[in-house]
């Protein structure tokens, strides 16, 4: 569905991805992790066609991005949705006008948005602004956007990053909702969310995908470092939890 | 959706420049009005052209007054101006009709008896000031510049002729055409050489010899009429001694009560001197004069040359407990009160407009054609008995009136304040003015060609030039224009700055380096438009000048559009993630993130909206 072929961007000279190539295929979860500054967001603002990249190719269903007129890739980019660390939310229109937005240029039907507001559990503050809302309650705003246009494929730029831990759970929870019915791509450190939901993890150092494998085996055996270092994190946070549950039984 | 970033584009600037030029229209009028007030204020103007000065303190009652002298009068119009020191300012201003009918003859007649009437002066703009032309021939140019369709007006005033022009522009082919009306008088010049009365006189009499049977006027220097006058009226109220022998001109005589010797160098208060119209007291006061004091005649050098016989003393200044002005404006009541009496007593009224006809001719007015054949419809009214009752006793009382309001003799004023003055002072006052006015050429206007007389030079009679106060007038209101386009260009740069500065912003967060073009073409065509439709006139350099830094402003705004206008670039992001057009993403994201302005209120329609939206 998504192939992105030895993807390299400079940036004021500076390297940020090389040699990059990846591939998410239909109705799989691919998450894409690596320390901070590795290039991960780059890559999906690539993977959307917002960044150009200097040489390399992305292809979506068939097409290649890079081919396209500005008009054509905006109509593809309508296929693909994405949630932001940030939010990215329109200040000055209420939950229900955000989400209408992708839908303003297109078949301008409100129950896509409705039903995609209901869907994060939202509908009664649908009139709110998001100055109103909380952290986790604006990323679900976020994520009823990106699935107002029914797209092909989710991007998801570490949608806990910026939230509380008392809100990580819930958007975890829709975004394995979510895994069961749509193509991701994930951004995000939740190892344990990876383990469980992802079909793929991806590793990233320096610009450089170093490791690609699914779950199991990189956290079982991690041909990186990287893969052992989350391997390292991951076996930390049940030993934590281990020690838990025994004091729990005490 | 319909249209896209670029019709908005254009809409807003459309509608930028019809809020500018709006805007050159308020603020150019606005200015206008705002001088206008402040040249009429200081110079007069179009709706004021008189301003006279009026005591503080009465000026209530002057008002009163000048209401009731003027009442009737179609377009008569006054405004209280500034106070100054112990003066109000009142502008009075007249109907072209009553302009061309000498109003601004008949303006100083009409207000110096008025309450607190302390001096007037016209004032005229735009007008051009007609000068050394005798005031015989005013009427005739009168009645000619009245044809003009530039001109206004022309009226006799202090200084000239004056013909004021309907408008500034029309200033240039007024003096154009005075010039040929004028063309055929010159003036004839003569310099004297002992600048003495006597030998302007003779000048005088040899030009009438050579000029006779022509047309001439002899003209008196601009200050030498009025001077002449001051002169003439102040030497009347002078003591003279009057003695049976004639002295030399120029000798002085010393009045003392002891006897003295020839050849000693007298001390008096009292010294007289010999002039060619009399012998005046210029040293001491007649009323301090017992009559017993002795004349000595002095030699140049102040010693006494020699004792004179008796002499006789005419003092005005004793005289004034009993003189009683008798004047034309005297007369002129008198005449009125027994015209009064006529109409009440029935006469005929063709006799009362002949006398109407003789009392205007007196007084060098023209009983206007309009009130004529008013007076014709009332005399065949008389004649077949349909007057209106009570119409005669209304029409004397409304004749009194009229003559109440005439001045009243300006003579008084001067006894009123001359016995503070001793003769000494009078003397003093005089002498310094006649110092002025001795005369240094004798010069006459005449429509003779060839000089008559050797040494004579010749130039064209008529001084014709911008009069002063409207050159001030002409300066002062050219600043408008500046003012209103000065304006123009900072809202410009307003619009800018609210407005476009959003697309800027955009712009230069796409590195786009032509953003300062940008800004530059949209201040140059919408300034373009602007200096197309002001009603201002203004050389096309300036407009030019206008229309570059109108341009060069927005660039520099347009510049700075990061900082006027920051834009939220995650924002941006999140619209074209979403996939909407260039022009969707500047109606739904940026216009409504950037500041209040015109592009934010029209955009307002084009707002998504959730009522625009269907159900499946």
């Amino acid at each position: 569905m998504l192939e992105l072929h030895d993807i390299v961007l400079e940036r004021n000279n500076v390297r940020s991805l090389s040699d990059v190539n990846l591939t998410v295929n239909y109705g799989e979860t691919v998450v894409l992790t690596g320390p901070s500054g590795c290039g991960k967001s780059t890559l999906i603002r690539v993977a959307l066609g917002l960044i150009k990249p200097k040489s390399g190719e992305v292809w979506f269903e068939g097409v290649n991005l890079q081919a396209l007129s500005s008009e054509a890739l905006r109509k593809k980019r309508r296929k693909m949705g994405i949630v932001f660390q940030e939010f990215q939310l329109l200040e000055h229109f209420t939950v229900l006008e955000n989400v209408l937005l992708p839908l303003w240029e297109g078949d301008r039907i409100r129950n896509k948005a409705e039903d995609a507001i209901k869907s994060v559990g939202l509908w009664d503050k649908r009139f709110r602004y998001p100055r109103q809302l909380s952290g986790g309650e604006k990323q679900r705003v976020g994520i009823a956007r990106a699935l107002a246009l029914d797209p092909d494929i989710i991007f998801w730029d570490e949608p806990t990053a910026a939230l509380d831990p008392m809100y990580v759970h819930e958007i975890l929870r829709i975004m394995d909702s979510l895994a069961q019915k749509k193509t991701m791509l994930v951004v995000t450190h939740e190892m344990p969310f990876a383990l469980k939901v992802a079909d793929r993890l991806v590793l990233m150092e320096a610009g450089k995908i170093v490791e690609e494998a699914s779950p199991s085996k990189i956290f079982s055996e991690p041909s990186s470092h990287v893969g052992a270092m989350y391997r390292e994190r991951l076996l930390d946070t049940r030993e934590a939890l281990q020690k838990l549950d025994t004091k729990q039984v005490v | 959706m319909r249209g896209g970033f670029k019709l908005d584009l254009a809409i807003v600037i459309f509608l930028e420049i019809i809020v500018l030029s709006a805007a050159i229209i308020v603020a150019g009028h606005g200015f206008s009005f705002y001088v206008q007030r402040g040249l009429d204020d200081i110079i007069g103007g179009s709706d004021y052209q008189v301003i006279v000065q009026v005591n503080k303190n009465e000026t209530a009652n002057f008002i009163e007054g000048l209401k009731e002298t003027y009442s009737g009068r179609d377009g008569f119009r006054y405004r209280v101006s500034k106070e100054l020191g112990e003066n109000t300012h009142v502008l009075l201003g007249y109907s072209e009709q009553d302009l061309k009918n000498g109003a601004l003859d008949e303006v100083t007649r009409l207000v110096s008896s008025l309450p607190g009437y302390g001096g007037l002066a016209p004032l005229l703009d735009p007008a051009i000031l007609v000068k050394g032309m005798p005031q015989e021939t005013y009427p005739e140019l009168i009645e000619e510049i009245h044809t003009w369709p530039e001109a206004k007006f022309a009226a006799k005033g202090p200084m000239g002729l004056y013909v004021v022009a309907k408008d500034r522009k029309h200033l240039d082919t007024i003096q154009d055409k005075l010039k040929d009306l004028t063309s055929t008088y010159y003036k004839w010049e003569l310099d004297l050489k002992d600048h003495t009365n006597q030998e302007a006189a003779q000048a005088r009499k040899m030009i009438d010899v050579a000029l006779q049977g022509k047309k001439y006027w002899f003209t008196a220097a601009p200050a030498e009429g009025v001077i002449g006058d001051a002169v003439r009226l102040l030497k009347s109220y002078t003591s003279q001694l009057v003695f049976e022998s004639e002295l030399p001109v120029g000798a002085e005589v010393i009045l003392s009560p002891e006897t003295l010797k020839t050849g000693t160098k007298p001390k008096s208060s009292f010294l007289a001197r010999v002039y060619t119209d009399g012998v005046f007291l210029i040293k001491g006061d007649s009323l301090e004069l017992t009559g017993s004091e002795k004349a000595y005649l002095l030699d140049g050098t102040g010693y006494v040359k020699k004792a004179l016989s008796e002499y006789r003393l005419e003092s005005p200044r004793k005289d004034l407990e009993i003189w009683q002005p008798v004047t034309d404006a005297h007369d002129l009541q008198v005449s009125i009160q027994a015209l009064a009496d006529k109409v009440v007593q029935g006469e005929d009224f063709g006799i009362l407009v002949r006398e109407i006809e003789q009392l205007a001719k007196n007084l060098s007015l023209q009983v206007p054609s309009e009130l004529n054949s008013q007076l014709s419809v009332l005399v065949l009214w008389d004649r077949v008995g349909r007057l209106p009752d009570g119409f005669r006793a209304e029409l004397a009382q409304k004749l009194l009136d009229w003559g109440n309001a005439m001045p009243s003799d300006p003579l008084l004023r001067l006894k009123q304040s001359l016995p503070s003055w001793s003769d000494e002072d009078i003397a003093k006052s005089w002498q310094e003015i006649e110092a002025i006015a001795r005369p240094k050429t004798v010069s006459v206007v005449t429509t003779e060609t060839i000089p008559p007389i050797d040494g004579v030079v010749r130039q064209p009679a008529a001084e014709i030039s911008e009069d002063i106060k409207s050159q001030i007038g002409g300066v002062v209101n050219s600043v408008v224009p500046f003012a209103a386009l000065t304006v123009v260009v900072i809202l410009l740069w307003v619009f800018m700055a609210i407005d476009h500065s959003l697309w800027g912003s955009y712009l230069e967060t796409k590195n786009n380096h032509l953003t300062p073009l940008y800004g530059w073409i949209i201040g140059v065509l919408e300034m373009v438009f602007v200096v197309y439709v002001m009603p201002f006139e203004m050389s096309v350099i300036v407009k030019l000048v206008y229309v570059i830094v109108g341009g060069i402003g927005s660039a520099v705004v347009i510049t700075f559009s990061n900082r006027i206008s920051p834009l939220n670039a995650k924002s941006i992001e999140a619209g074209e993630a979403l996939g909407l057009s260039k022009t969707e993403l500047y109606r739904q994201v940026i216009v409504p993130d950037g500041r209040p302005g015109l592009w934010q209120l029209l955009n307002r329609r084009k707002l998504l909206s959730p009522r625009r939206f269907r159900n499946a």
